[in-house]
């Protein structure tokens, strides 16, 4: 408890699903709360559910943390609870420092007001007072770069000058905490690099962050923590790196999976998920497609700097000379990876190991697309995907694929029996 | 267009002066070392504090918008309550109503009761529409809310003085004397009125924010009042009327202001104190609920 900026006690905060609900309920609640009968909300009537259900966590001054998840899981709520908007309905939530909050910046904007007249308004109801305004005008009109127009009424601004002008304002405040929901998501690439580097700025001077954003690039970009919210639950907390991975890979197997085409009796083997009947001969079946980690043990969980050695059963009808083409395709069907050999196929059941060191993938869900192509490169011995298996991005993999930091080395392609 | 220049907000006071624990619980915002008896009043207090220089802004920002973009602009603020003197004169002369005579002119009697009532009607239906017009603002950002329904009702305030002004140069120009201690004596008393006016403004800004046919309401509840108490005539002493109005707070709040102005004196002393009295309980109140409602109602807005 001792430094904290922000201490939040097992807090949970209720809605009502439906209209009815919500006034039948704000109104007994209301009337409770003016006799002073504040009945214990710890269990939900019919029609309610949990936004936010016992979450708990703790900030320090000067630490940022990102809060992750997919709609609808509860960050905003919590945003919100963190502003004083809405008030918890169970627990405590603590601030230590004055806060101010990047939400929907320009929401206070009266549209016949011009843009000065704005900054007055707004900057009053984001708490600072007459004096601190007019001494950082030029500033304001400054950083928000919009010209003339800032004595022109708001409504005939652009959206991207209304954003502007707002962020310009907001990030005039002086907050100890700074509350920001998704407000980089708008405004041009060279706006965007503005507050980017302002906010480094407040960063360094040792402002708290809690960050709500959709693009794990700013989070990770900005924040050491994150959490990760799941049906208003804390679903992982810690790392961003890995809470990011941890979100990424459960909101990618949330997709629903095609059925496998074959499935094989062995429980460490890949499925056959899909295969281009009457493209290819299929002269060449594969009995067994098994992945292993660098201990050397089966398994369908790899992490990006991990190697993966694809371990392939095979039966022949004849020796063969035939080209390999193996390549990891990603849930959008995007192929990531591949490579390819030319090998001499003997006749009979025969093992082939591919070992890809490191695998450098980022996180999601793959399958492996397998081809054994004829030397005329038209009528495939073997064609198909196999999967599934996912990857933990550890490190820095930047775009989908490849990467890029880090070069991709050639695998090692032997025919072991 | 200029170029972006660097910010100039590096933080130039410390971060994290021995500020306060600020708590926010299921029974509201508490502030650390702040405990005992009263918590809810002080915290009520501090708000309204903070929020001064909100309400001014607010006061502001709601006049330059009602008036920029309206031709007759301020003029309004005259014209409506002229014309429905000027209505109720002509009725009363085509004899349309059986209305007594008062001791100063009938125009006169009925333009300073309609700009009394106005600060009262005009007021509340300004309070009421407060956080409605704030529209998505109250759940986005975080500010002191009632600053809304303060600036709103001084909204109210300003142009009942501008009306008040119009009645001034007309005792000023007719036969009555127009006496400086009346005068100051009339605006003191309105007191109560304003914070009757005020106290059941809190309360329905709130409800209005989330059942939106009371501002429609007002309006029309407005005009069955201003015709039950008596503001456009002078009440008989017997009557339903008059055993209707002996219960009615406006009547008192009204006429006695009203009567000081015109007359000097007023025979509704007792029944203002005592409405005085319940005015200011009324408006305590008002601003209690508000404040300890207003995040629930944010929640369901």
């Amino acid at each position: 408890m001792a430094n904290f900026a922000i201490s939040v006690q097992n807090v949970s905060k209720k809605f009502s699903k439906t209209i009815k609900h919500t006034m039948l309920y704000g109104a007994t609640d209301l009337m409770k709360a003016f006799t002073g009968l504040n009945s214990p909300a710890s269990h939900l009537r019919s029609g309610e559910f949990w936004a936010v259900n016992d979450v708990s966590f703790e900030l320090r001054q000067g630490e940022a943390i990102g809060l992750i998840g997919s709609n609808g899981a509860g960050k905003s709520t919590m945003l919100k609870m963190l502003n004083g908007i809405y008030m918890p309905d169970i627990g405590a939530i603590s601030i230590r420092g004055r806060m101010g909050a990047l939400i929907e910046v320009g929401a206070g904007f009266h549209p016949m007001l011009t843009g000065r007249e704005n900054i007055f308004i707004n900057g009053t109801i984001l708490g600072m007072t007459r004096n601190d305004i007019a001494r950082k005008l030029d500033s304001i009109i400054d950083f928000a770069g919009i010209g003339d127009f800032i004595d022109a009424p708001v409504k005939h601004y652009s959206s991207g000058m209304f954003v502007r002008l707002g962020f310009a304002i907001a990030a005039h405040c002086k907050p100890d905490i700074l509350l920001i929901d998704e407000v980089l998501a708008v405004g041009d690439a060279n706006f965007k690099r503005k507050c980017l580097n302002h906010l480094a700025g407040l960063q360094r001077d040792g402002v708290t962050f809690v960050i709500v954003s959709h693009n794990m690039q700013t989070i990770e970009g900005i924040t050491e923590k994150a959490l990760f919210f799941h049906h208003g639950r804390i679903a992982a907390y810690g790392k961003t790196g890995d809470v990011i991975s941890r979100y990424e890979l459960q909101s990618l197997t949330a997709d629903s999976a095609p059925k496998p085409i074959e499935q094989s009796s062995d429980p460490n083997a890949l499925s056959l998920v899909k295969t281009y009947h009457g493209y290819g001969t299929s002269e060449i079946s594969i009995e067994k497609m098994v992945l292993y980690d660098s201990a050397g043990s089966p398994s369908k969980e790899f992490r990006s700097d991990d190697s993966l050695t694809v371990e392939v059963s095979l039966k022949s009808p004849a020796s063969l000379k035939t080209k390999l083409c193996i390549s990891f395709i990603n849930q959008h069907d995007a192929v990531c990876l591949g490579t390819y050999k030319i090998l001499d196929i003997s006749q009979g059941t025969q093992k082939m190991r591919i070992l890809f060191d490191k695998v450098q993938l980022t996180t999601g869900t793959y399958k492996i697309a397998f081809h054994l192509f004829d030397t005329s490169h038209t009528n495939p011995y073997f064609n198909g995907h196999f999967g599934y298996f996912t990857m933990r991005k550890e490190g820095a993999v930047v775009t989908p694929g490849l990467n890029t930091p880090h070069c991709w080395a050639y695998p090692t392609i032997k025919i072991v029996s | 267009m200029k170029t972006p220049g660097k910010l100039a907000t590096s933080l130039e006071e410390p971060l994290c002066k021995p500020c306060k624990t600020v708590s926010y619980t299921p029974s509201g915002l508490r502030i650390e070392g702040d405990t005992g008896r009263f918590q809810t009043t002080r915290l009520m207090f501090r708000e309204l504090l903070s929020a001064r220089q909100l309400i001014v802004r607010f006061f502001i920002r709601d006049i330059s918008a009602k008036y920029r973009q309206s031709f007759l602009g301020i003029l309004w603020v005259f014209l409506v309550p002229l014309a429905t003197t000027f209505i109720f004169m002509f009725i009363r002369k085509a004899g349309v109503l059986n209305i007594e005579n008062v001791q100063v002119p009938y125009g006169l009697y009925v333009l300073a009761g309609i700009s009394l009532f106005h600060l009262f009607n005009g007021g509340l239906i300004e309070c009421t529409n407060a956080m409605v017009k704030a529209g998505g603002m109250i759940v986005k950002i975080n500010f002191p809310r009632i600053a809304l329904v303060f600036a709103a009702s001084l909204q109210a305030l300003l142009e009942f003085f501008i009306r008040m002004a119009l009645v001034v140069i007309l005792c000023m120009i007719s036969d009555i004397r127009f006496n400086l201690l009346h005068f100051a004596y009339s605006i003191l008393t309105l007191i109560p009125l304003y914070f009757f006016m005020l106290g059941i403004g809190c309360m329905l800004a709130l409800i209005a924010s989330v059942l939106r046919d009371i501002p429609t309401l007002i309006n029309f509840i407005g005009m069955g009042v201003m015709l039950v108490t008596p503001i456009l005539y002078p009440l008989k002493p017997t009557g339903t009327l008059a055993a209707v109005s002996a219960w009615n707070p406006l009547h008192y709040l009204i006429n006695l202001p009203r009567e000081m102005l015109l007359y000097g004196s007023s025979s509704l002393t007792t029944g203002f104190l005592i409405c005085a009295g319940f005015s200011f309980v009324l408006f305590f109140t008002g601003w209690r609920m508000f404040y300890v409602a207003q995040t629930k109602i944010t929640e369901r807005i």
